[in-house]
């Protein structure tokens, strides 16, 4: 920490004091998912491709195919041809994406700024978490453990005082790294290297880079920044500027801002049938509930939406006496909403969402409600979806054989 | 209706009653005050909202009797910018004005409404009761109310339970993630059956509030739906909270699942709480305690707001253990600890902590912590 003791906490909100931003980012995230879900492929080289038997491209290669060449985005026929050993596995991004949200979960659980910035890759930052989550080395070496623990998956993470050299210290140790940068690393680590390696600069700035000579990120920090806007636009200052290390980007969580998880359905027939109305807001409570676990989060508000033949919608809300995840839950405060707010006219169109949402990892625990056959129940059915497909499972209240006006079920 | 009756003392009456005015009237009598008459030299009050009620009795020279029900807040305002000194107030029977006279001729006059329309409360018809000094019962009710829950979601959760059982009274307050208990050994009536009843917080934290000195004596009358305090000339009644309490008992730890005790100072500790208080998370106010050898630290941080290290010097047996709670639950109830030192029990990361007071055993309050970073 460049800032310690007494004098950070009281520099807090008087000067900008040094963030501490983490880059996580998953080593050949798919490939590796593979390898884990598959035994037989570890130690092997895997490539993870869209269509194995088409024209399509590699979506990505597991480490033991890298030494052949063999990189994402190139045609499979080419990593074929270089790495004739390599297993093709279909892509399963419902899989991935499901990896990638229990990672986010475990994030969430060492601060409430998280990011994620692609499937495989999140910003975090621990800024004043420090006394809390430990140490940011520390934190970092809990989290690498705890990601391993749950998915079987190594990452690399880098730590840094802002989101650019968290992602650079990232990216300088692969696979399973942890580097920590300070500002003043950077012409030492930096500047030597391509400006390809620079976040943000593609093949085309890189050539036009080249054009003026500019060849290393050390070269392109010393470049006046006027200068390379002339050629540039007036893009390129902050060129400069990362060179140097600098980077004012502050990490977004998904929280900011209205947050909130919904479902809503328009009916192909209006209905005005209580029963049938409780199924829909029953079956939608349902995904709603599923899509919060799923994001690693617990939600208070529950929230109603009814759209009646006229096109007048209602919106109608209601605040749990703590988070919740389960559909129970939300199926209960729908139910009183509808009764409280529902004027029994025909309705064609039926929403259900979920908002004040928290991460589910941390948050006042409650006594024991005698619920945990409902919490292992919904965890069950979750991991039976995951494999089966969301309709693998149905409520048997939503089986009603009853289909009046020809509604689909 | 016609008296004569001092200002100071109507007012006072007045705004006794003026607790229990319904805020929201669903009928414009409930925001009324009754005002009753009785030779010789006897004037009632009387306000409720339906849920719960305040009568009192005091003096006044009563020239004729009879009854208006008049406006609360009206009353209550026109007694207090009325001069000190003698007051007269009277009736027109005819039309329930109530005319409010002082001084060389000066008057108010209030459009009253007739008092049949008042509901008449419930008599205390006791099937069972205790007796408590004022100091003692205005104690523990501020050592548990605090517990209650404020969501009206589990309208049972409003409630202190009052039971008794084994020749005490146990007051119980209990939300969804803690719980207050208080008891108090019963002095001269210990019949040996046990009683409950589940009286509204809010109401009880009135009956706080009314009680006045130590040790001038409360009785506590309970009929199958209703609960009456009185004390001295003042009545509070409320209707009680009817459903399934929770089983206290079995939310406090058992010996047996304590990891580890710690001994610390009330004041330093609630102190520091309330400095952590300045800077931990909106959400959950969350606090960090790590005990380690002979020492606790305090830690709580927010990111762009602050953060805070303090170290408490503490007896501790037991294992070593990192707990966050919010902080806001614990000074709850470190202002309602009286002893010097206060016990903290602790269970585990996710399990309820026990707080208590050293060397007292009528007071437990049962805190379940906050889900802890990385221990998910």
């Amino acid at each position: 920490m460049p800032m310690g003791g007494p004098w950070r906490a009281a520099l807090v909100g008087v000067l900008p004091v040094d963030r501490i931003i983490m880059h996580v980012d998953m080593n050949a995230f798919f490939a590796s998912v593979e390898q884990q879900a598959d035994p037989s492929l570890r130690g092997r080289p895997v490539l993870v491709s869209g269509d194995p038997q088409g024209r399509s491209v590699v979506s990505a290669a597991s480490y033991e195919a890298r030494p052949f060449g063999v990189r994402a985005g190139m045609p499979l026929v080419t990593a074929r041809r270089l790495c004739p050993g390599a297993v093709i596995v279909r892509a399963r991004h419902r899989e991935y994406a499901r990896v990638s949200h229990q990672i986010l979960a475990i994030l969430r659980t060492y601060t409430p700024l998280v990011e994620p910035y692609s499937i495989d890759e999140a910003f975090l930052d621990l800024t004043g978490c420090e006394k809390v989550s430990g140490p940011p080395r520390e934190a970092a070496l809990a989290i690498k453990r705890a990601i391993h623990a749950a998915t079987g998956l190594t990452c690399s993470i880098g730590i840094a005082p802002n989101r650019f050299l968290a992602k650079m210290a990232s990216d300088l140790q692969k696979p399973d790294g942890l580097v920590v940068l300070e500002s003043s690393d950077v012409p030492r680590l930096l500047w030597p290297l391509p400006v390809t390696r620079l976040f943000g600069v593609g093949e085309k700035t890189a050539e036009r880079l080249r054009s003026l000579g500019i060849v290393t990120i050390g070269a392109l920090a010393q470049m006046p920044a006027a200068l390379l806007q002339q050629r540039l636009g007036p893009g390129a200052g902050r060129l400069v500027e990362l060179a140097w290390g600098r980077d004012v980007t502050p990490v977004e969580s998904e929280g900011a801002g209205a947050k909130s998880i919904s479902h809503e359905v328009t009916l192909p027939v209006d209905t005005a049938d209580e029963s049938r109305l409780q199924e829909l807001v029953l079956d939608m409570s349902d995904r709603v509930a599923r899509r919060v676990r799923r994001a690693g989060l617990q939600g208070r508000t529950v929230e109603i939406k009814l759209r009646n033949a006229k096109f007048q919608t209602i919106v109608r809300s209601r605040t749990l006496d703590g988070p919740t995840q389960l559909s129970e839950d939300i199926y209960a405060a729908c139910l009183k909403l509808l009764d409280q707010h529902w004027d029994r006219s025909p309705v064609r169109l039926v929403g259900v969402s979920l908002s004040q949402l928290t991460g589910a990892g941390h948050g006042q625990l409650h006594f024991p409600d005698g619920r945990e056959r409902q919490r292992k129940l919904a965890a069950v059915t979750d991991a039976i979806r995951e494999r089966f497909g969301e309709d693998s499972l149905v409520r048997a209240r939503l089986l009603s054989p009853r289909k009046p006006e020809g509604e689909p079920s | 209706m016609e008296i004569t009756i001092n200002q100071e003392s109507l007012l006072s009456a007045v705004q006794v009653v003026s607790r229990a005015v319904a805020t929201r009237p669903t009928m414009p009598v409930l925001g009324g005050i009754f005002v009753r008459a009785s030779v010789p030299d006897r004037l009632y009050l009387t306000a409720t909202d339906l849920d719960a009620g305040i009568s009192l009795v005091t003096t006044a020279q009563v020239h004729r009797p009879g009854s208006v029900v008049l406006p609360g807040r009206m009353l209550g305002e026109a007694v207090r910018k009325a001069p000190a000194g003698a007051i007269g107030l009277a009736t027109d029977p005819g039309n329930f004005v109530t005319t409010m006279t002082w001084g060389h001729r000066s008057s108010l006059s209030i459009h009253g409404i007739e008092p049949e329309q008042f509901p008449s409360l419930p008599e205390p018809r006791e099937e069972w009761g205790i007796q408590v000094k004022a100091g003692e019962l205005r104690a523990m009710i501020r050592q548990t109310g605090f517990a209650a829950s404020q969501n009206e979601s589990r309208p049972i959760l409003t409630g202190l339970l009052l039971e008794v059982r084994d020749g005490k009274l146990w007051m119980v307050g209990v939300d969804f993630s803690r719980m207050a208990l208080r008891t108090l050994t019963l002095t001269g009536q210990s019949e040996g059956g046990q009683q409950r009843a589940v009286v509204p917080a809010k109401v009880m934290g009135e009956v706080a509030r009314l009680l006045s000195g130590d040790d001038e004596l409360v009785h506590v009358v309970f009929s199958s739906s209703h609960a009456f305090f009185t004390m001295g000339s003042i009545t509070v009644l409320s209707r009680l909270l009817e459903g399934q309490f929770p089983m206290y008992a079995q939310l406090i730890p058992a010996e047996a699942e304590v990891v580890t005790t710690v001994g610390i100072d009330t004041t330093a500790f609630l102190e520091s709480c309330d400095r952590a208080a300045l800077v931990s998370d909106e959400l959950d106010r969350t606090v960090k305690l790590r005990f380690q050898d002979d020492h606790m630290t305090v830690l709580a941080a927010t990111p762009d707001v602050g953060m805070l290290t303090e170290e408490l010097p503490v007896e501790l047996t037991g294992e070593e253990m990192e707990v966050a709670f919010n902080t806001r639950f614990m000074q709850d109830a470190l202002r309602n600890v009286v002893t010097e030192r206060v016990v903290l029990k602790l269970t585990g990361l996710e399990s309820a902590a026990i707080f208590s007071m050293e060397e007292r055993e009528d007071f437990t309050y049962v805190l379940m912590p906050l889900k802890s970073p990385g221990s998910a």
